[in-house]
């Protein structure tokens, strides 16, 4: 099977060709510095909201499980994170806390998301990257303060105090963030810091957190420092990353969080030297220290987690008129402790990139690339085509096969259970997906753009957790035994409509439906994929009146999805769980004014003004309507 | 799906005859004091009397109507003593449309949003259980009469709905004083 997908993707490269703009490439999603602004992004986990062919879910609204263009499931994120090109490691399993990035959402020019399998800074990236992008600080000193609060409705208020009192319900979180820069004509220095509270109050959480933890508090401080230089007929990027979380992290192995104290700390280096006008050579070294233990509020067992990532990159880039041509060669050593188990293992990639413009108005781009890993050797390959038919309308058709190892939900608060799941591995733990897409992008004119598309997905020989969880009422804690299912296969398919239209220089409005749905698979997999909506629409609505005030709003939309995991939830909780999410929609409100002649931004949010219950997860906090307040202040060339 | 076309509606007509009024954006401005009456219409009264408060806003002109931010005071008096007594500050921004009546007096009617705030009175609380907030919102309609210059009386009702569990629906009658001025150009080059 994956011989004859690979003899299809080396035959279609040949007979098939893609338009030199990407544009077209509904993957791709760019996310811009005012985009974010006006849609009331506040904290960078938010950024999943606005990635309309994502799935997410989340138990304690900021972490999130994602599953990105239906190239996963929730299971094993593995989801690649970059700051400035940097690949950043959270050090996260189940739920990705992109909080984690020792970034603010003011410090972001653009946010690349890329949701199609191939060869992205290196890394071959199957199921979605994000790449946060900074912004290039303005010669002389400068500085800027963010400072965001939010609250949920529903609280008791003085009710409290009389026999008609309610549970409280969470605070959503308080942010601070400094960040001072100077810069020069070849160079800049970029030093940030912030800190964040949130309050795990949601009845749904409450009682599970309560039971291990004598704290409900999740806090973190994140600092980082970022040199950028001239050199050497090159650019060069240092970054220096620190978080330090106390949060409540779940781990689907024991259904319920775990009281945890994590630490990353990041050193990289990237860059480029231009050897001649044609040939580049990029490079990056990084090492990660990441350290996950006991809260000091843990009333819990002891658990603790050492990874250290050493990471060094080289390769070559060649371009002329006609061919934009990548080799790469990635070497990863890796060590893992957990309490007394310790491992070590390298990973040494060698890829490849070949983009060829045929033609003005066609191009195909080839990704190869070769991983060896724990004696296995995985494939990935990745073909995209672009045609430009007309000056207004473009096809793109791309496939890609990729290979992955499975890993196990390699942190266990309990090692000896790792060790007995990595015995009960049969030895072919390679996962297969062959991806395939097709888009048709047409512009009506400059203020009407429309696209179609369809995606196709084959999963197989995978290898999947099966967990059945039981609710037990003492302490509202879930619990579960699980099993390693392998030999895992689906197909599934989905198609999207967007239409963007402007209607005038101050209006601008989007429409995006997509409907989704597996027809043939294994029964477990079949099960897991009900979690993901079938039908979505999406309409969001900008009035820009000027480049100092505006107003956003956005609807949405999804159906209904099962989670067959949590199928004892109804009865075993007395019907204050399920295991179904129902439908839901929602509509978001985003206000912004620019003060001071840009110096001061102030930003009120309202999320959910239909005030619906929504949850995002069966046993996760239920939101009602939340509203936020953010402030920046800027000071741009203060000294020169 | 009704709640949906008419917030979208008003987003549609808002908009657009936003976009299309910028001439006299800051150029007025005024500040008020006002004494508030309030009354409780969903229960509280159960538990505590309401006493008068006081209040101020700050209102300049914006693209289409007044744009205003301010506060207003209340207290509570427990009507028993397991009930803490507290006080909440209404933090808000507001807008208003006004249309001009004879003798120079104007109506006006609009909406306020903000931030409840509520400090109750127990040394027994912690710090976290002492000071709670919850989303506000209500519209409200103002009456204004020149009396002196650039002094006027205003006469202004207002309905607000505190999104608590159980919810707190205030209306509030207000009567006070307004001085209105010429915004001054530093101020106006804060809000441009």
């Amino acid at each position: 099977m994956k011989y004859s997908i690979l003899i299809l993707l080396i035959i279609s490269s040949l007979v098939f060709s893609q338009n030199t703009e990407t544009n077209n490439d509904i993957s791709k999603t760019i996310i811009t510095s005012s985009d974010l602004k006006s849609s009331g992004v506040i904290n960078i986990s938010d950024i999943f909201t606005l990635l309309n062919n994502w799935n997410n879910s989340t138990i304690n609204g900021y972490s999130f499980a994602v599953s990105p263009n239906n190239l996963s499931l929730y299971q094993n994120q593995n989801v690649i994170v970059l700051i400035d090109g940097q690949q950043f490691d959270l050090g996260e399993h189940d739920f990705i806390n992109l909080n984690l990035i020792p970034l603010t959402i003011d410090q972001i020019d653009t946010v690349e998301v890329n949701s199609f399998p191939q060869i992205n800074n290196g890394v071959y990236v199957q199921s979605g990257v994000i790449n946060f992008i900074t912004k290039k600080p303005t010669k002389g000193l400068s500085f800027n303060l963010f400072n965001s609060v939010g609250n949920e409705v529903g609280d008791p208020g003085p009710y409290v105090f009389t026999q008609e009192r309610s549970p409280n319900v969470d605070k959503l979180g308080y942010l601070l963030s400094f960040n001072l820069n100077t810069g020069g004509e070849n160079w800049y220095l970029r030093s940030f810091i912030k800190t964040e509270e949130n309050y795990l109050t949601d009845p749904a959480i409450k009682d599970r957190i309560n039971s291990i933890s004598t704290d409900s508090k999740s806090r973190m401080l994140a600092a980082s420092a970022i040199l950028n230089f001239n050199a050497l007929s090159g650019n060069h990027n240092f970054l220096f990353g620190y978080t330090e979380s106390d949060d409540f992290i779940f781990y689907r192995q024991i259904g319920h969080e775990l009281p945890t104290n994590k630490i990353l700390k990041h050193f990289g280096l990237n860059g480029t030297f231009n050897l001649t006008q044609n040939i580049d050579l990029n490079y990056f070294i990084k090492k990660s220290d990441n350290e996950l233990k006991n809260r000091s509020s843990s009333t819990y067992s002891e658990f603790y987690e050492h990874s250290k990532l050493f990471l060094t990159r080289f390769e070559g880039k060649y371009k002329n008129k006609n061919i934009f041509m990548t080799f790469g060669l990635t070497y990863e050593n890796s060590e893992i402790a957990l309490l007394d188990v310790n491992s070590e293992f390298d990973r040494i990639i060698l890829y490849t990139s070949l983009n060829y413009f045929l033609s003005q108005n066609f191009n195909y781009l080839i990704d190869f690339s070769t991983t060896k890993q724990s004696g296995e050797t995985l494939l990935n390959g990745t073909l995209k085509n672009f045609w430009n038919i007309t000056s207004n309308s473009s096809l793109l058709f791309a496939f890609s096969y990729s290979q992955n190892l499975f890993v196990y939900n390699i942190f266990s608060p309990f090692p000896e259970n790792f060790a007995d799941i990595t015995n009960s591995t049969t030895s072919d733990t390679k996962s297969n997906l062959f991806s395939s897409a097709l888009s048709y992008n047409h512009s009506f004119n400059n203020n009407l753009k429309f696209t179609i598309a369809g995606d196709y997905r084959h999963f197989f020989d995978y290898a999947l957790e099966e967990y059945n969880y039981q609710f037990n009422p003492i302490g509202g804690s879930i619990e579960s035994n699980y099993n390693i299912k392998t030999n895992e296969y689906l197909k599934a398919g989905s198609g999207t409509i967007e239409l963007e239209h402007a209607i005038s220089e101050v209006v601008k409005h989007k429409f995006y439906y997509s409907y989704q749905a597996d027809f043939e698979g294994s029964f477990l997999f079949r099960e897991l994929w009900k979690s993901f909506p079938n039908h979505k629409l999406v309409y969001s609505i900008n009035f820009n009146f000027n480049d100092s005030f505006g107003l956003w709003a956005k609807y949405y939309f999804q159906s209904e999805t099962i989670w067959s995991e949590y199928q004892y939830l109804d009865f075993q909780s007395d019907k204050e769980s399920s295991s179904k999410i129902k439908a839901y929609s929602t509509i978001d409100l985003s206000i912004q004014k620019w003060f001071w002649q840009k110096r001061i931004w102030l930003n009120l949010v309202f999320k959910d003004i239909l005030n619906n219950h929504q949850y995002f997860h069966p046993i996760g906090a239920g939101f009602d309507m939340r509203f936020y307040l953010q402030f920046h202040l800027y000071f741009h060339s203060i000294l020169i | 799906m009704n709640k949906l076309k008419i917030l979208f509606l008003i987003l549609f007509i808002s908009g657009s005859v936003l976009s299309q009024s910028n001439k006299n954006i800051f150029n007025k401005s005024l500040f008020a004091l006002s004494y508030i009456n309030s009354s409780e219409h969903n229960g509280l009264d159960t538990y505590w009397n309401i006493e008068n408060g006081f209040g101020g806003y700050f209102q300049t002109q914006f693209y289409l109507g007044d744009i205003s931010v301010g506060i207003s005071h209340t207290s509570f008096k427990g009507v028993k003593t397991k009930y803490p007594d507290f006080s909440s500050n209404y933090i808000y921004v507001s807008w208003i449309g006004e249309i001009n009546l004879p003798l120079n007096s104007s109506l006006g009617a609009g909406i306020k949003v903000g931030s409840y705030l509520m400090t109750f009175e127990d040394d027994t609380l912690s710090s976290f259980q002492k000071n709670e907030s919850e989303l506000a919102v209500g519209p409200y309609a103002i009456f204004s009469l020149p009396v002196f210059s650039r002094f006027s009386i205003n006469i202004s009702g207002e309905f607000i709905t505190v999104f608590t569990k159980r919810s707190m629906k205030f209306f509030n009658l207000s009567a006070g004083i307004s001085y209105s001025f010429t915004t001054p150009n530093w101020l106006r080059r804060v809000f441009e």
